[in-house]
This record gives C-alpha cells, sequence and structure tokens, in this order.
C-alpha cells in the first residue's frame, strides 16, 4: 500500500513538474515560423548614429514658405516659385512652369542656397513669343541672370540654362551687367551696365539664339 | 460720330512720323510677319484667337464711379480708377524714339486690331494685328497724332520706354482694360459718343532717358 502510494506521489510529481517546465517554456521560448503568432520585425538602421547625444525635440516653427508666380505677356505661360525658408537659413527655391491653355504642369528645378543669396522672376520674366524666360540669382554681390527655354529643352549646345554673368565677363572686361530687363525681340534680353568706376555704361543685347553681345547707340533705361 | 468722316476720306492715314495708321476697320491681317528693331517678327496666334484670351474683368467687385487712366511716365507705371477704387495698376512702355504727349486726354476710337509702321532705317517698323488699340487725343494733341494704349506682342520690356510715342502694355492687361474702359466695346471699331464717351486718360512726367519736345 505504501509502495502504491508512493508510486502515485512520485508520477504526481513528475507531472507536475514537466507541467511546470512546459508552461515555462511556453511563455519564454518563441517558435519560428508559423506557430509564432506575434511577428517579430527586424529593423537595420540605414545609418549608424554618429552622435550619441540625445536630440532635443524639434520646437521651431514650421518652416515659412511662400509661393509667388507670374505669366507672359499674352497670359498663356506661367512660372511658380515655391521659396522654403530652411531651418539652417537656407532658402529652397522651387520653379514650375505652367501652360495655362493645357493646364500641364513642368517643374523646372529646385535649389536650395545660403541666406546671403536669393532667387527672383523678373517682371519681364517670359520674352515676347514666350519661347525663352530668365531667372534673377544673386549670390553675394554677383547677380546672375540665368535663361532658359521655356520648352524645357537644352539648348544646342547643351546648356540647360545660359548664365549671362561669366558669358559677359569673357566678351568684356570693361563693363559689368548691372541689370537685364526685358526682352526687346523674341530672343534680344536687354541688359544695362555699368563702367568699372561704377558710372553708367552702354547697353547691350544679349542674342539668345547666338550667345552674342550687341552694343546699342541708345541707352534702355 | 467723332472721328468717321475725318478718316474715312484717308483710307492710308499717317499719323506722325512715328505712327501710321493704314486701317480702322478694326480687322485683323493674317499671315504677316512684323519688323521691329531689324528684326522679322512672327505674330502669336494667340492674339488672333480673340475669344482665347480671359482676363479678369475689371470693377465688378468695386462700386460704379467715374473711370479714369494715369500714366505716370517716370514710373512707367499705369493706374485705372473707378471712382476711388485702384482696379488695375502695371508697368507700361511709353516711348522712347518719340516722346509720349503729357496732359489730359480722352479715348475718342478703340480697335481690336490695327496696323502701325513708321520710322527709317533701323528705326523702321511695321507691325500688323496690333492689338487692343484705344486712341485718344484732346485739344493740343489732335486725333490725327495717332497715340493710343494698345498691346505689344513684339516686345516684352515693359517698364522701361520702348515704343515710337503710344503706350505699350502686356497682352493680358491691356485686353483687360480695353473691355473696361468707355465707351463699351461694340465691334471690332467702336467710336466714343456724346452718350458714350471715351475714358480719360491722364499722362504726367517724363519718361527716364527721354527728351521731351
Amino acid at each position: 500500500m505504501n509502495t502504491v502510494l508512493s508510486r502515485e506521489l512520485e508520477t504526481l510529481f513528475f507531472i507536475l513538474i514537466a507541467s511546470a517546465i512546459g508552461l515555462y517554456a511556453g511563455l519564454h521560448i518563441k517558435l519560428p515560423g508559423k506557430f509564432n503568432s506575434v511577428p517579430v520585425m527586424t529593423v537595420l538602421p540605414h545609418t549608424l548614429p554618429t552622435n550619441p547625444t540625445v536630440t532635443p525635440l524639434v520646437t521651431s516653427p514650421i518652416p515659412k514658405v511662400t509661393t509667388t508666380f507670374w505669366t507672359s505677356s499674352d497670359g498663356v505661360e506661367k512660372i511658380t516659385m515655391k521659396t522654403t525658408a530652411n531651418y539652417n537659413l537656407s532658402t529652397t527655391y522651387a520653379f514650375t512652369l505652367t501652360n495655362t491653355t493645357t493646364n500641364i504642369d513642368t517643374p523646372l528645378f529646385t535649389q536650395t542656397i545660403s541666406g546671403v543669396s536669393s532667387m527672383s522672376i523678373p517682371f519681364n520674366v517670359f520674352s515676347s513669343d514666350n519661347s525663352y524666360f530668365f531667372l534673377k540669382e544673386t549670390i553675394g554681390n554677383a547677380v546672375h541672370f540665368l535663361v532658359f527655354r521655356t520648352n524645357g529643352e537644352i539648348f544646342p549646345t547643351g546648356e540647360k540654362y545660359l548664365d549671362m554673368l561669366p558669358l559677359f565677363a569673357a566678351y568684356t572686361s570693361t563693363y559689368a551687367i548691372a541689370d537685364a530687363t526685358g526682352w526687346a525681340s523674341p530672343d534680344l534680353l536687354v541688359m544695362n551696365t555699368t563702367k568699372q568706376d561704377g558710372s553708367q555704361g552702354p547697353s547691350f543685347w544679349f542674342e539668345v539664339s547666338s550667345k552674342s553681345f550687341i552694343p546699342l547707340a541708345t541707352l534702355f533705361e | 460720330m467723332l472721328g468717321v468722316h475725318f478718316f474715312s476720306s484717308q483710307p492710308r492715314f499717317c499719323a506722325n512720323s512715328i505712327s501710321c495708321i493704314k486701317d480702322l476697320s478694326g480687322k485683323s491681317q493674317p499671315n504677316l510677319i512684323a519688323t521691329f528693331e531689324g528684326r522679322k517678327i512672327l505674330i502669336p496666334h494667340m492674339l488672333l484667337a480673340q475669344s482665347s484670351l480671359h482676363t479678369a474683368v475689371l470693377g465688378a467687385s468695386v462700386t460704379p464711379g467715374k473711370k479714369h487712366i494715369f500714366v505716370d511716365l517716370p514710373t512707367q507705371t499705369l493706374y485705372a480708377y473707378q471712382g476711388k477704387s485702384l482696379v488695375m495698376k502695371t508697368l507700361i512702355s511709353s516711348g522712347k524714339w518719340h516722346p509720349t504727349p503729357d496732359g489730359d486726354f480722352y479715348i475718342w476710337i478703340k480697335l481690336r486690331y490695327t496696323r502701325m509702321t513708321g520710322g527709317s532705317g533701323d528705326d523702321f517698323y511695321d507691325l500688323p494685328n496690333v492689338p487692343y488699340v484705344m486712341f485718344f487725343a484732346n485739344a493740343d494733341v489732335p486725333e490725327a497724332a495717332g497715340f493710343s494704349l494698345h498691346g505689344a506682342y513684339w516686345h516684352s520690356n515693359f517698364g522701361h520706354p520702348m515704343s515710337h510715342g503710344c503706350i505699350n502694355m502686356r497682352i493680358a492687361d491691356v485686353k483687360a482694360l480695353y473691355d473696361w474702359a468707355s465707351p463699351t466695346t461694340t465691334g471690332e471699331t467702336t467710336y466714343a459718343t456724346n452718350t458714350d464717351p471715351g475714358t480719360e486718360v491722364t499722362i504726367v512726367g517724363s519718361a527716364p532717358g527721354v527728351t521731351t519736345n
């Protein structure tokens, strides 16, 4: 009798031990594959952190975004400049062309430049036949006038745009571009200049098709 | 009607040495090529598609009042007022090769299109289909002088003197002004009348770099 009781106690003991081990295993061991009801996701960092310091939460205001646009003389072409003032004091300019008759938008380019530089749309941005447009970019004391083709194509000589500053500097060192005001005809951009002493120089035409400068007898003030 | 009989006997009326009005029919002349500053210029198709250019209706949201156009030559800026409300402000191009007269004028005729020729040598110009033309005059500057507000498709240098005496405007701007100004447009040619007089045009100052006569 004692022997039977002892074996029953041993059996019960082993059952309890086995149950305890099974319960432990069920709670702590995750089985792979379909048997695991909780998906295990492994995320590898794309870049390793280089700065071990804790980054505080960003509490700066939302970047200031302004949008300006201007249309061609006939109202057909529209150029839009979206300006974003960034946290690091740089500014991002994004330009888009829109044909108002087809409502087709064509992104032109996006450029981020430092705080001392700026870009703008001149009043007479489009040539009289809308073949070209030009933008003004000021970098420090240097003023660049950039001429683009409205159809988005590059120039036959391979440039995406023509920067008049280096072109004119290569043409003459006697005068410097003071301003580009608009278009005298479909491919003649009107430029005013200054002499080296800062006084007013002659006006020039920049002929886009030939990338040449034409000095003028009369001033275009 | 003002001006009808004066011009009807002169089918090839030349206003002055700088502007030549050849046609007061107001009709377009397709398939012509313009000449300006020694360049041949194709006339934009958009110009000849009258209904395809949509512009805002000036003065629609303001209190009715007297219409008055001011042109400030020193700043090359045009202002259009309806009563006390400014309904348009834009840059223009006034006379470079011949000064634009200053003074108070009235629009005496509106032409949907006209052809302007003049000049000589390097300054010769032949401009068919000049759009939205509003000729103005006064006692000192008669109708025959041929000064007007009109659109310019041959250049885009507004804000700077570029004309032979007239007031050049962007196409979209001049269409809006043409639709707004009196006399009320009734066709391709519209004369001012006693019952529908022309809008007053006041031009002040002198254009930069241009010597007045």
